[in-house]
């Protein structure tokens, strides 16, 4: 039988408790989650993390659900060992659109709201505490009773208590359920009927459930004097802005021994005001932040481990045996750049028939003479011949290039024989070797290459799950070609790598959609974006090497561009590298680079060296152009600068 | 309840529909050949319009309208709601006890879902529903239905009492071509389970192809980490897409079966298929979910096409009795 | 409920052919999909009680409703025979009969004629296929949205080029002795499928021989890999 594809899950939702638990990977090298997350300090965090970061398998790794799964012997000692309970609450679950017009007035939202929070938090800290109080025999058996009578007491109407069913924590907890039923059937009513919400009794005021009832445990059941109670909220990009203003309030009120995690896409946080006064959170001092992606991204080391680290663990949880993660890249094949070469069916050289096309005002003799001189055996060095000899025509004043071609023929030579480290060529392919690579590819018509798990893993630009997903695919054509993958003396052929690439890739881009956005603005600036720096990536003389980042000086005045960039940044199709504000001029300095998992749609590289900076008039041309006109315009302006013969040409000849 | 006793008729010809007559029909309007092909040919003694305002029609492209025919165009841009409320209130006395034929080809799913949930609310009583098939959707696998998405919200009247506890949620989609809607609503649900409910016998023997092509396309967010999620009872439903009546009885089943494994923490339903099928996902939930942690939630656009399909091919009534 | 439990009890259900053929093979799964007891399906000889061959009687006269089950029906020869042959037998018995022919899929000529040359009460399908179903038809839907690439004339030619040649081996073997002329003129006929019905559909448990040749054909005479293979090797000549 055929093995189940191991990385066929790629995402936390697919997993079980069980399975989160099982499949539990922590970062390598000492500072690991826990260290980060901290869930005994009582100092609220928020939480960021792009689309497949991880961040919804970290929390749901500190909730109680989990904890229970850790420590099966002895749920109670564990949460006393680990310091903290954690209560963990999906925002998506709230369909917290729902509170929202209608034709109601925004105040009634604002209270009805907080209200319906404050319900459905209690819900799920209190059915967390019965099923911990529920499986531990410690307790005594009347401490339901006196939990009962407290927290009753910290509703503004009393749940019922008159018989011992009601005096127990189910009871409050049915008690809770129909408060909420009745919000329910109101919120939901008033649509219908399109009349105003009739009166909702608030039963509880906010806060006093959610900061009251960790404290009435940490009172009565002495095993809780000192947890943290850790409201975890998860999927925050859920709540309108309003809403968040009450979980920052909340944030903001927080009283010991509760305290929050706040989970958070990148473009989650839509505000940091609460509604004291009108004052927005500090960073710092009333909560810290955590961002995911930077995190993995500045740390480059950590984060190859920690992924080749959940590659093993999800290949050895799966029937598979690989020792260690220094194996894995060895179960990928790739061939070097002369194997690939020699296996095209092509023999049209395309550097030396476009070259003899730019020459063609030449003398037959003299252009005979320069492709006889640039040919050579060796397709790297010849290609280097032609990204030299282009490179030294754009720098002479006379353009002799007869005597251009004899000296590149010399240095080839020499380099070829000696390896000497002054030579051109040696200095050039130390820098270029990569473009020169794919510009050789493509000039013989191969697609550009990206293999093995290395590049991979540089692909994935710090998002573990856009790694999985490549990895699914690539299994996924592995396996139907019958190569039989991630078997010891088995490799992965070059064309079920590219393949399986190209389906990630595709899924990628296809989602780059952006809701609310009319048309399709995204992807058109996006590929435009690519387009543009592929064209000068693979230009005669490139402006800069290793082409995958671009900055721009932008003015807040081109809006849609600043939106386009924005949401592009926000859902990670570009990465942000730098950002300067300059006050003074009202713009912004921007440095991006595009997502490794993008590079193959524009042959871009995939490592971040050269930064092609863009002018404003550019940026515009490439996100909000009036026609498809304006940016071809601009894009051949700047070609003509690096594509011989290297003549500025006029915009007016466009 | 047995949601298969309810009756249906199929007209092989649209022509052969007029031997039926109504008090009164109602038809969404938009350019398709079968929408128009069927209003025309129906007979009754009223024939209603509505105009919706998701297909933003201007005013020289509303139909004409003859004697004993209404144009009903909304007065401000509300909800799904608001229209057929609106629709519903101004003409209540033509409604109650009389012979009613609804065409629901051209009506928006949200504004379907909702108009069910009214009718039952109202209990009118017996309403025909009246679905016609398609010859071929307009670029068959690559047909564009919606665009410039907004978001992904509960539908007004099937908004549900739900549970704060979310570890055994399940959504059911009723899969149909436009993949990007599946993905939108499995994104906003990310933490429920995704069963996909396809249309099988699809409306011509190579729908249901093009709709596993499609469906497909989303299978990052909506395939459960299966390899082949389509041929998996587990996650995968298969009811006829032109039938509403197995559609809800297949739902009843399923989630009764589900139930009884795990109880379903919440439930939502999204159909993205036909509008028969989106009416079977309605009856369920008018029938069984009112009231509990069951929602209808749909992804929003501001795009709705105003002409998918070419040509028509069968012509199917669906009494439903709302007591 | 009761009703129909009654009702259901008077009803048997028969595929259409001999027990070997694929409309009886699908009675299996059509009385597992729909929960029915072994009782109520038969095959065509147990309809009658042919002890008196001069009075030929219904074996179980309380029956009120014969269905026959078919998988595909491409002209509606095959159901004009079984008509002719057993429908018209039990009406003659028993006129008030109700006698039905039910298929998966069916072409829409075939189900026409069907309907205008038999005696069953009632002709339907799952799925009808109409011309738009034939491949190089000039309303053909595969062509639709094909790529720019995709060329419906150079598609056309290259499937009879191949088809020609396979459907001449098959029918050189099947008539035996043909005539050189009649051999050419056949395989014209069929080159595209049997009937020149250019089906582009394979079921489960076999593919109908109207199907593109290139797609089923099986045989030794010539070295052939089809993608969906043509079992049963009755062909309609």
């Amino acid at each position: 039988m055929k093995a189940a594809n191991p990385f066929n899950i790629t995402k936390a939702v697919d997993y079980s408790d069980e399975e989160i638990n099982k499949f539990w990977v922590d970062i390598p090298g000492g500072q690991g989650f826990h260290d980060i997350v901290k869930p005994t300090s009582a100092m609220p965090m928020i939480i960021l993390g792009g689309k497949g970061s991880g961040k919804t398998h970290i929390m749901r790794f500190f909730s109680y659900s989990l904890q229970k799964l850790r420590h099966k012997e002895s749920p109670l000692q564990g949460i006393i060992e680990d310091g903290y309970l954690g209560v963990y609450m999906r925002c998506s679950g709230l369909n917290s659109n729902r509170f929202a017009g209608k034709q109601q007035e925004k105040d009634t939202w604002k209270v009805v709201f907080a209200y319906y929070m404050e319900i459905w938090l209690t819900q799920l800290l209190l059915n967390n505490v019965k099923q911990l109080l529920g499986n531990c025999s410690e307790f005594d058996p009347n401490i339901e009773v006196q939990l009962h009578e407290r927290i009753s007491n910290l509703f503004d109407v009393a749940p019922p208590s008159e018989t011992p069913e009601e005096k127990t924590l189910a009871g409050l907890i049915k008690f809770l359920r129909e408060l909420q039923r009745k919000v329910d059937f109101e919120v939901n009513n008033c649509a219908i009927t399109g009349k105003p919400i009739k009166e909702i009794e608030i039963s509880a005021t906010s806060g006093n459930l959610i900061f009251g009832i960790p404290k009435v445990l940490a009172e009565l059941i002495p095993e809780f004097s000192g947890i943290k109670f850790l409201y975890l909220l998860d999927e925050l990009e859920n709540l309108s802005e309003e809403q968040q203003k009450y979980i920052n309030t909340l944030i903001r009120e927080k009283e010991d021994p509760a305290t929050f995690r706040i989970g958070s896409r990148l473009y989650g946080m839509k505000t940091y005001m609460t509604f004291s006064g009108g004052e927005e959170i500090k960073n710092g001092s009333e909560y810290e932040m955590y961002n995911i992606d930077e995190f993995f991204r500045e740390k480059d080391a950590e984060y190859k481990e920690f992924v080749k680290a959940v590659c093993l663990k999800r290949l050895n949880t799966n029937g598979f045996s690989v020792k260690d993660a220094t194996a894995l890249d060895s179960f990928f094949e790739k061939p070097s750049i002369s194997e690939l070469v020699s296996k095209r069916i092509k023999k049209e050289k395309r550097h030396l028939t476009k070259l003899k096309g730019k020459l063609k005002v030449k003398p037959k003799e003299e252009v005979s003479k320069i492709i006889s001189d640039l040919s050579f055996e060796d397709p790297l060095l010849e290609r280097t011949n032609v990204f030299i000899f282009y490179r030294l025509w754009k720098k002479s004043k006379t353009a002799d290039l007869l005597q251009i071609s004899n000296n590149v023929k010399e240095d080839c030579l020499k380099f070829h024989n000696t390896k000497d480290s002054s030579t051109e060529h040696h200095k050039i392919l130390d820098k270029y070797k990569n473009d020169i690579r794919d510009q050789l590819c493509r000039d013989l018509g191969l697609p550009i290459y990206y293999l093995g798990l290395d590049t991979y893993i540089k692909m994935s630009c710090g998002i573990p799950r856009h790694l999985l997903i490549i990895l699914k695919h690539i299994y996924r054509w592995s396996s139907f070609n019958g190569e039989d993958p991630f078997r010891v003396g088995n490799r992965v052929s070059v064309n079920s790598q590219q393949k399986g690439l190209k389906e990630a890739t595709d899924w990628f881009f296809n989602d780059a959609r952006m809701p609310g956005l009319k048309g399709n603005e995204v992807q058109a600036g996006l590929i435009r974006m690519g387009r543009f720096l592929q064209d000068l990536r693979f230009s005669d003389q490139p402006p800069e090497c290793s082409i995958s980042s671009f900055s721009v000086k932008l003015s807040v005045m081109y809006e849609k561009s600043n939106l386009i960039l924005d949401f592009l940044e926000k859902y990670s199709y570009l990465v942000k590298v730098s950002e300067r504000r300059d006050k003074n001029s009202n713009r912004r300095d921007l440095t991006f680079q595009v997502n490794g998992l993008l590079s193959p749609i524009w042959e871009l590289s995939i490592h971040r060296r050269g930064i092609v900076s863009l002018s404003e008039i550019e940026v515009k041309a490439i996100f909000e152009p009036e026609t498809e006109q304006e940016f071809n315009k601009a894009l051949s302006i700047r070609k003509a600068k690096y594509n011989a013969p290297f003549s500025i040409q006029q915009p007016g000849l466009f | 309840m047995d949601y298969t006793i309810f009756y249906k008729k199929k007209y092989e010809n649209h022509l052969d529909i007029s031997d039926r007559d109504y008090d009164l029909f109602i038809s969404a309007y938009n350019k398709s050949e079968r929408v128009n092909e069927v209003y025309k040919n129906i007979s009754a003694n009223e024939k209603h319009w509505i105009v919706l305002p998701e297909y933003n029609f201007t005013d020289v492209e509303f139909p004409a309208v003859d004697d004993g025919e209404l144009l009903f165009i909304y007065t401000n841009i509300g909800d799904e709601a608001s229209v057929v409320r609106e629709y519903f209130e101004e003409n209540s006395e033509k409604i109650q006890g009389q012979n009613i034929c609804i065409d629901m080809t051209g009506f928006l799913r949200p504004h379907l879902m909702f108009l069910v949930r009214y009718l039952g609310l109202m209990k009118v009583g017996k309403v025909d529903f009246l679905y016609s098939d398609p010859d071929s959707y307009k670029d068959r696998e690559d047909t564009t239905f919606t665009s410039d998405y907004i978001e992904v919200r509960q539908v007004i009247g099937c908004e549900g009492n739900h549970n704060p506890e979310t570890s055994n949620d399940l959504m059911i989609i009723g899969a149909g071509y436009d993949a990007q809607r599946i993905s939108d609503v499995a994104k906003n649900k990310a933490s429920a389970r995704k069963i996909q409910l396809l249309g099988f016998p699809s409306l011509r023997p190579d729908m249901y192809q093009e709709n596993i092509l499609n469906a497909n396309k989303a299978e990052e967010e909506a395939g459960m980490g299966k390899e082949d999620s389509f041929s998996d009872p587990s996650t995968t439903i298969l009811a006829p897409a032109n039938d509403p009546f197995v559609t809800a009885q297949l739902l009843s089943d399923f989630v009764k079966k589900e139930n009884k494994k795990v109880e379903i923490s919440n439930l939502y339903l999204c159909p993205l298929s036909t509008k028969a099928q989106t009416l079977g996902f309605s009856l369920f939930y008018i029938s069984e979910c009112i009231d509990k942690a069951v929602s209808m939630i749909f992804p929003f656009c501001h795009n709705y096409e105003r002409q998918t399909s070419t040509g028509i091919s069968k012509v199917w009534i669906y009494t439903v009795e709302f007591y | 409920m009761r009703q129909f439990d009654e009702k259901l009890s008077r009803t048997r259900f028969l595929g259409v052919g001999n027990p070997s053929e694929s409309g009886v093979h699908l009675l299996y799964f059509f009385r597992q999909e729909n929960r029915l007891a072994k009782s109520q399906f038969i095959d065509s000889n147990q309809i009658f009680d042919r002890s008196n061959p001069m009075d030929i009687q219904l074996n179980a006269p309380d029956i009120e409703e014969y269905i026959f089950i078919d998988d595909f029906c491409g002209s509606g020869s095959q159901a004009t025979e079984y008509s002719d042959k057993i429908v018209d037998l039990i009406l003659s018995i028993n006129p008030h009969v109700k006698i039905s022919y039910l298929m998966l899929f069916a072409t829409n000529t075939g189900k026409d004629y069907v309907k205008n040359n038999t005696n069953f009460h009632y002709v339907d399908s799952v799925y009808e296929v109409d011309e738009t179903f034939k491949c190089f038809s000039t309303n053909s839907r595969f062509f639709k949205n094909a790529p720019d690439e995709i060329n419906q004339i150079f598609a056309k030619e290259m499937c009879e080029r191949y088809g020609k040649d396979l459907i001449k081996s098959i029918i050189e073997r099947e008539i035996r002795g043909i005539s050189v002329a009649e051999l050419e003129n056949l395989s014209e006929q069929h080159k595209l499928g049997f009937g020149d019905c250019q089906l582009l559909m394979g079921f489960h448990h076999n593919t109908p021989d109207n199907t593109l040749p290139i797609i089923w054909y099986d045989e030794n005479d010539i070295a052939w890999n089809p993608i969906f293979k043509r079992y049963n090797k009755k062909y309609g000549i």
